[in-house]
């Protein structure tokens, strides 16, 4: 119970948050957002009470019907001046400061994304609440807006419509404790009911959804066709219907009982309760008048539905609550390795780079780079090489501080990385990576990736020759203008994998970086492309670090130095020949990788025993 | 958009409502029944019990009549709630997931049926995604609808009733509001429609900056290259000021109109004009009681509500019609690849041969595959070599009859594979894809890919054996029951990549077929484990045809015989020795991979 007490007051808080946040980038929207409540409570009240009141009294006391046509006359300006200030929010207004809003926000969010580090993307917990931060955050902002302060005037509200009861019979407000009971408290037993059903259903629904994704995604349809895995799911599928059905029956009894009570004493005891009354007040005691009994009747029936409608705007509420704490959890998430991190500004030319016992896991009982050291030192082709698993990857993501060691430490240039302002530390490096992504812009911009340079054109088309797809390009309508991907231009370009990988890795060629690093460059080519490739980082290598990831140790050969990896540690160093001179574990890859190729007719016969 | 007919749209409808009144009959029934109850007591309480006991006081009849109407009132309307919980807590709770599972079911064997062609026509296939994902909202719609219906028409005749027995001039004030008031809604939702239509492409631009903020795959990218964030954002701010000037533009329109629809046609004509009709009514013409006049105002607020809620019901059903369309059009699909003579496949392995077989995907892209020839001896081991986009796993496709060759045949024993049983045929055919899938069920569901029957444990442990996956199974603490991945069970076991392959291996050696197809099996793998792999598939292969595709020509060497695909055409063709010394392009490809072995 303190629990939920707790999760209510954030709830508040969440929401008086989501105000502020909406208040801090327009102040206007907020105000105007309050005024329109007020103004809905004031007419919903005004017509269902004070106007009808006014015009029976009127004609019981027979009033002049032009005093009531004046009074009719005088509603009608106000009420359509009403009219246009709220036609006038929806459709200026709201519009004009919801683009405003969105675009304040996402700022923000984007801000923020790029500000966090990279963990959080590869963390699917955080992600998962990241995405949900973000998807429609807008929208739901300004939902907070609005249920904030229907729910404050709506208390409001409700009181001035208890007090016309009141004028007319004091004990006629006793009635209106029912649906309050109804609501708050039959009402949040039922909340908790579908709490209930919901979390119970989590199970089923997953099931559900994976039995979904694997009948429609296009990945599983050849395996659909080579088995019998339909049946299987269909069996999945069935049991999460029964599911389903259980935990509808383990609620039911409760449910019944709870939705009953709260119906009951939210519509039928309020409304005939004090139809009785009022009848007896009129009828038998004549303490009351016929007005007075119908307006007895539209303000009790007001008032229900004024509390009705503040209930059901605090369960939205509530509901908007967690995806106000998701978007608060992100957006006060203190960053490890903020990418603004100010710090001495690098030199520009990278002499050395010295990992010193480096250890790293990604979750914390799981380490992937186990003390590691190696050291780079002048302008060197370097190649990191190991089997699946063995953390090349990772080292690369550590240079480049998407992530920091958990302990020991990487020096450049003689300086631990985390004393450099993390921006212009990133500036010295440039790289293509194993999943490469291509976006939906120029190919040019694609190379150049917004950075500037003299001359771009050049640049571009010298990055795109190196890594060899410069023909393709220029075989294209619009050459480097030609936009990526039909995302936006019905003209974009498709260029297959390879196509793509090697933009990708043309992007490594134009920066002007002093470390250039390619981290399997060559996964989506065929083997004469791949030795292309190869070839085209080794004439490049001049001037700069060049640090590469390969499988295919034949790409190796030609490296300055040769780092071999096992386990998250460098077990072997040195150049090819030194390495299969010392004979050990790299000489035994090689070996094996090469013996393929070797006219070694053994291999055959032993594959076959 | 396209216009649809008002009698197809309710053809449709009526199609979706028979599948869920098949579904769950007597919930559908209840629902209504309920509907109609509720709308019957809602008139009971504003409109004809008001107006009685304010008679009852007016005229001075004795308050027992009043008390005795209101307690069977009472009496009736909490029975009433019962049933109403019962319907909607119980009741409805169990059914709405059987109404969805029988559009699913239906949709999910359909889905197994049609060709994989379908799958490459991205009209198709996004329909049909959207048909699957959608079912759910549907059958929520279609329910909405229904009730929409029944609570719309029991309201309209109960208050038309009233209105007709008290004062018939009143109804044309109701009817007058909501002509109009349904004739503003539509001048303002084509005006909506028009702004939504105009923001369309910027907001697929906003949509993919979106994505290259938040998604994962380009969080290395942004960190990386500073810059390019700029470029995003600069997108960002100019597509919004395209946004906000549409919403400039339409604003003195869209005003007006909202006016219209919202004061005018509604307030205006009830709280004004009607008003003063009433009021009139009962001050100059004494026509009416002045009770009445509440009552009234009151009635015809509830009836224009309900008539625009009953106007709403048209446009749900268009939207339901609309995607009953797309879902027939998927059920309508008729599979191409069927069994012709339904022949029983030989049980041993026999000769395939491909005979000038051509094929394309579809029309426009030309032909992927030309004219192609070649024979697949019993027991042999076959290579299939080539660049990318050779046709390497069209080819392979073709072999599977996941298509059928646009020219050209394609002999299995001598006989066309079209004239055996589909079903059989593939049964025959053990294979593991590129990206082959690991299922969220046990290992022993994984390696059947069917139920878990009683009783196959041996034969499944024997496979797995052969696959080199024992060693990993005998760490798992529930055996073969131990459930793979953590998609629905926590405990579940998440497989590395490796281990994966291996398991799905098994799965060819538990098919017991007679050809094995394995499309660049060792993708993922470092270069020792991918010799490891190759050497177990050969050595367990032995009984069995084998057809594989790989890049790496180290792994094809071993191949009885090599076909060079490139450009959709056989180039070469001969053992490892004979293209080898032939000096062609396979020469050429082994060099410049094995040549820096050397």
């Amino acid at each position: 119970m303190s629990k939920n007490k707790k999760s209510k007051a954030r709830v508040f808080a969440n929401n008086a948050y989501a105000v502020k946040t909406v208040w801090d980038i327009s102040k206007k929207r907020v105000i105007h957002t309050a005024v329109y409540a007020i103004v809905g409570y004031v007419e919903w009240i005004f017509m269902s009470i004070f106007f009808l009141r006014y015009v029976i009294n009127a004609i019981e006391t027979e009033a002049p019907f032009q005093a009531i046509l004046g009074f009719i006359g005088i509603c009608f300006v106000v009420f359509s001046l009403f009219a246009m200030y709220e036609s006038y929010l929806n459709s200026v207004v709201i519009p004009y400061t919801d683009n405003q809003i969105y675009r304040s926000l996402y700022r923000k969010l984007y801000a923020k994304a790029r500000n966090v580090e990279l963990r959080c993307f590869e963390d699917a917990d955080f992600y998962n609440k990241y995405t949900t931060a973000l998807d429609g955050s807008a929208q739901k902002m300004t939902k907070s807006v609005d249920f904030f302060f229907q729910v404050i005037f709506g208390v409001i509200a409700a009181a001035v419509a208890f007090s016309s009861m009141f004028l007319i019979d004091p004990y006629s407000v006793l009635f209106v404790i029912s649906p309050i009971i109804g609501n708050f408290f039959f009402g949040g037993l039922m909340n908790k009911i579908w709490g209930g059903r919901y979390d119970d259903n989590v199970k089923n629904n997953r099931k559900a959804e994976y039995v979904n994704r694997v009948m429609h995604l296009a990945e599983y349809a050849k395996e659909i066709r080579y088995s019998n895995i339909h049946d299987l799911m269909m069996k999945r599928y069935r049991e999460s219907v029964k599911g389903k059905a259980a935990v509808a029956d383990k609620y039911a009894g409760k449910a019944i009982l709870y939705s009953w009570a709260q119906n009951v004493t939210t519509f039928a005891l309020v409304f005939e309760g004090i139809m009785i009354y009022a009848a007896y007040r009129t009828i038998v005691s004549k303490t009351m008048g016929l007005a007075e009994l119908a307006i007895m009747f539209t303000a009790m029936s007001t008032s229900s539905w004024i509390l009705i409608g503040m209930f059901n705007d605090f369960m939205e509420a509530m509901k908007n609550g967690q995806f106000l704490e998701y978007f608060r959890t992100f957006m006060e998430y203190r960053e490890t390795i903020p990418e603004d991190q100010d710090g001495i500004i690098p030199e520009e030319k990278v002499q050395s780079i010295e990992f010193k016992n480096v250890c790293f896991a990604y979750k914390s009982n799981d380490p992937v780079i186990r003390d590691l050291s190696f050291r780079i030192e002048g302008d060197k082709v370097c190649a990191l090489v190991g089997h699946n698993g063995a953390g090349k990857s990772t080292i690369i993501k550590l240079l480049f501080r998407l992530y920091d060691p958990t302990s020991g430490e990487i020096l450049v240039n003689g300086i631990n990385i985390r004393e450099y302002n993390l921006k212009s530390y990133r500036k010295l490096f440039s790289a293509a990576f194993q999943d490469y992504k291509v976006m939906a812009m120029s190919v040019r911009d694609n190379v150049l990736m917004g950075a500037q340079f003299e001359k771009p054109d050049e640049t571009a088309e010298r990055a795109l020759r190196c890594a060899g797809v410069w023909d393709k390009i220029q075989s294209l309508p619009g050459g480097m203008n030609t936009m990526m991907t039909k995302e936006f231009d019905r003209d974009g370009a498709v260029l297959s994998g390879g196509e793509q990988q090697k933009i990708v890795v043309a992007r490594a060629f134009a920066q002007n970086a002093s470390v250039k690093v390619f981290d399997e460059p060559s996964s989506a080519l065929d083997p004469i492309a791949e030795y292309e490739l190869y070839r085209g980082i080794m004439d490049e290598s001049k001037g700069h670090i060049t640090l590469f990831i390969s499988h295919r140790l034949s790409s190796v050969k030609d490296a300055d130095m040769v780092f071999m990896l096992e386990k998250g540690t460098v077990i072997e160093q040195g150049s090819h020949r030194e390495l299969m001179e010392q004979n050990g574990k790299y000489c035994e890859m090689f070996t094996k990788q090469a013996q393929n190729y070797l006219a070694d007719e053994n291999y055959k016969e032993e594959a076959r025993a | 958009m396209k216009k649809q007919g008002f009698k197809s749209v309710l053809a449709d409808n009526w199609f979706l409502f028979k599948l869920c009144f098949k579904a769950a009959p007597a919930c559908i029934i209840l629902m209504i029944i309920e509907n109609i109850r509720n709308e019957f007591v809602i008139f009971m309480e504003f409109t004809f019990g008001l107006n009685y006991v304010l008679e009852c006081a007016e005229f001075g009849r004795p308050f027992r009549d009043a008390a005795v109407f209101l307690v069977c009132l009472l009496l009736f309307v909490v029975l009433g709630l019962l049933f109403n919980a019962f319907l909607y807590q119980k009741i409805q709770m169990k059914s709405e997931p059987k109404i969805k599972q029988a559009i699913k079911e239906m949709m999910f064997l359909k889905a197994k049926e049609i060709d994989l062609a379908c799958y490459d026509d991205p009209g198709f296939y996004n329909d049909y995604v959207l048909s699957v994902s959608e079912a759910e909202n549907q059958a929520d719609r279609m329910l909405g609808v229904l009730s929409g219906i029944f609570t719309g028409v029991t309201a309209i005749l109960l208050s038309g009733a009233f209105f007709i027995g008290n004062d018939p001039v009143s109804f044309c004030f109701v009817a007058v509001s909501f002509i109009a008031s349904l004739w503003a809604g539509k001048v303002l939702n084509r005006l909506k429609f028009d702004i939504r239509n105009e923001k369309n492409p910027y907001e697929r631009k906003l949509g993919y900056v979106n994505r290259v903020f938040y998604l994962n795959d380009y969080a290395k990218e942004v960190r990386l290259n500073t810059e390019v964030s700029d470029l995003m954002l600069r997108d960002f701010d100019e597509t919004n000021d395209s946004t906000l000037a549409i919403d400039r533009k339409h604003a003195g329109k869209r005003f007006w109109q909202q006016f219209c629809k919202d004061y005018l046609c509604n307030s205006f004509l009830i709280d004004v004009v009607y008003m003063i009709y009433l009021v009139y009514s009962a001050a100059v013409l004494h026509r009416i009681s002045y009770s009445n006049v509440a009552v009234m105002r009151g009635a015809a607020n509830r009836m224009k509500n309900n008539m625009n809620r009953f106007s709403g019901i048209y446009p749900q059903m268009q939207e339901i019609s609309l995607y009953v369309e797309k879902m027939q059009n998927f059920l309508n699909i008729e599979p191409k690849i069927i069994s012709r003579e339904k022949r029983m496949l030989p049980e041993k392995p026999t000769e395939i041969e491909l005979k000038n077989v051509s094929f394309g995907y579809n029309d426009n892209d030309g032909y992927i595959l030309k004219n192609i020839s070649m024979k697949i001896d019993p027991y042999s081991k076959i290579a299939i070599v080539g660049y990318n986009g050779a046709g390497k796993t069209t080819l392979i496709k073709l072999i599977m009859r996941l298509y059928d060759p646009d020219e050209g045949e394609i002999l299995l024993d001598g006989v066309n594979i079209r004239e055996y049983d589909v079903e059989e045929y593939r049964r025959k055919i053990g294979t593991v894809f590129q990206d082959f899938k690991i299922f969220a069920a046990t290992v022993k569901e994984n390696v059947l890919l069917d139920f878990a029957e009683q009783g196959a444990d041996e034969a499944v442990r024997t496979a797995i054996e052969k696959s080199g996956f024992s060693e990993r199974l005998e760490t798992l603490s529930n055996g073969l029951s131990t459930n793979l991945t953590t998609e629905f069970e926590d405990d579940g076991v998440n497989l590395s990549g490796g281990e994966a392959q291996k398991l799905a291996v098994a799965r060819v050696f538990y098919k017991d077929a007679n050809l094995i197809i394995l499309d660049e099996p060792s993708s993922a793998l470092d270069p020792i484990a991918e010799y490891h792999l190759n050497h177990s598939m050969l050595s367990a292969a032995e009984h069995k045809s084998v057809v594989f595709i790989s890049h790496r020509l180290s792994t094809t060497r071993i191949a009885d015989r090599i076909y060079m695909l490139e450009n959709g055409r056989i180039i070469e063709e001969g053992s490892h020795a004979k293209l080898l010394a032939n000096g062609g392009k396979y020469a050429a490809m082994w060099k410049v991979q094995a040549g820096q072995y050397l």
